[in-house]
């Protein structure tokens, strides 16, 4: 849990970075600059803003950076800052997508619903009881069931796995 | 081992969440700022105003601060912690929302570990205020709710007052059961188109 809470700032410490070079490059930015056509070609400015391109979905290869890197940094830094902060974006926006995945939502709420069951089951001391106590763990089983199917697996957080144990109190 | 140690599974993913909605609520804005940076994505109409933005960053400032008392065993400073985010004046957004409902979440688990019951409870009615949808966060509310019920239920037969344990035993399977079935409805929402990890 630690290497999370670790890993959970780790990416927020590393999105302050791109943010100040956000902010920091919008400041420097000369008015009447015209962006490089090396890195900005005229018709990729706008298009960007409006929708990002698929290449802004993922960050760009280390091969492409370097060389990208390299000639921009030559003829322009800020232009290079950019483009760092640029990567460093797509890299915390790729990491939001895959925290706000459905996947991540489906886990965190199977987290919440076996430890329901959990309590739950511990309270079971009449017939009746134990029935409830029965339906909500084959609840629980066919949760596992559909976000095993779904997502595979439920990295850090409960197994999916149906023949599992369900955890006791 | 400290108390982090401790916590349940799922609060290490529920706040990196939150975390990476403060993050991406950050990045916006300051992509957006002066309208100067190509590259920095569209707002695909998640745009974030200032006063939410404000509001995630002080929320993400708060919960550190208590991991850190939490990590100390500091349980009433991690309380007193929390107590300041949730009297923080919040944005009207569905943003806040959700992290106003999981600090309520969050509160209500410490002071049960506290045996504050009545506190916990508090924190969670305070909490589905702010939940009102079938979502995580309700359901997590009324998970913990359970828990509340279930610990004043075994503090009551603890005492002799057996029919009162009784009461309380029966609310907290209620609330348990509930919170299963919400759970289970939030798993089938999200995965309804298949699911994604990406």
């Amino acid at each position: 849990m630690i290497s999370k809470e670790r890993a959970r700032i780790a990416l927020i410490a590393g999105a302050c970075v791109p943010l100040w070079m956000c902010a920091g490059a919008a400041r420097q930015e000369p008015p009447s600059a015209p962006p490089p056509a090396a890195v900005a070609p005229p018709a990729a400015g706008p298009a960007i803003q409006a929708a990002p391109s698929p290449a802004m979905e993922t960050p760009p290869s280390p091969a492409t950076e370097s060389v990208s890197e390299a000639q921009v940094s030559a003829a322009n830094p800020d232009e290079a800052h950019r483009i760092a902060a640029r990567r460093e974006f797509a890299r915390a926006r790729v990491d939001l997508e895959a925290a706000a995945s459905d996947c991540s939502v489906a886990c965190r709420a199977l987290t919440s619903m076996e430890r329901a069951v959990v309590h739950l089951c511990a309270l079971t001391e009449e017939p009746d009881d134990r029935r409830r106590c029965d339906s909500a763990k084959k609840q629980l089983l066919d949760a596992r069931t559909r976000v095993r199917q779904a997502c595979g697996s439920c990295p850090g957080g409960p197994s999916v796995d149906r023949e599992a144990p369900i955890p006791s109190r | 081992m400290g108390r982090s140690m401790n916590r349940p599974r799922g609060t290490d993913l529920r706040r990196a969440m939150l975390g990476a909605i403060a993050l991406y609520a950050l990045a916006t804005a300051a992509c957006h700022r002066d309208n100067a940076l190509t590259g920095c994505p569209g707002a695909e109409g998640a745009a974030i105003d200032q006063p939410t933005m404000a509001f995630l960053s002080i929320a993400r400032a708060l919960h550190h601060e208590a991991d850190i008392d939490e990590s100390r065993g500091d349980l009433p400073g991690a309380i007193a912690v929390l107590e300041r985010l949730v009297t923080t004046a919040a944005p009207r957004a569905a943003e806040a929302d959700e992290v106003l409902a999981d600090a309520h979440a969050r509160l209500a688990e410490l002071r049960l570990k506290g045996r504050d019951l009545d506190g916990a409870s508090l924190a969670v009615n305070a909490g589905l205020q702010h939940a009102r949808e079938p979502t995580y966060f309700r359901g997590h509310l009324i998970e913990v709710q359970g828990l509340v019920e279930e610990a004043r239920a075994n503090a009551l037969a603890d005492a002799g007052k057996t029919q009162e344990a009784m009461q309380a035993k029966g609310k907290a399977m209620g609330l348990l059961e509930q919170a299963v079935r919400l759970q289970k409805q939030v798993i089938e929402r999200a995965l309804a188109d298949g699911g994604s990890d990406d």
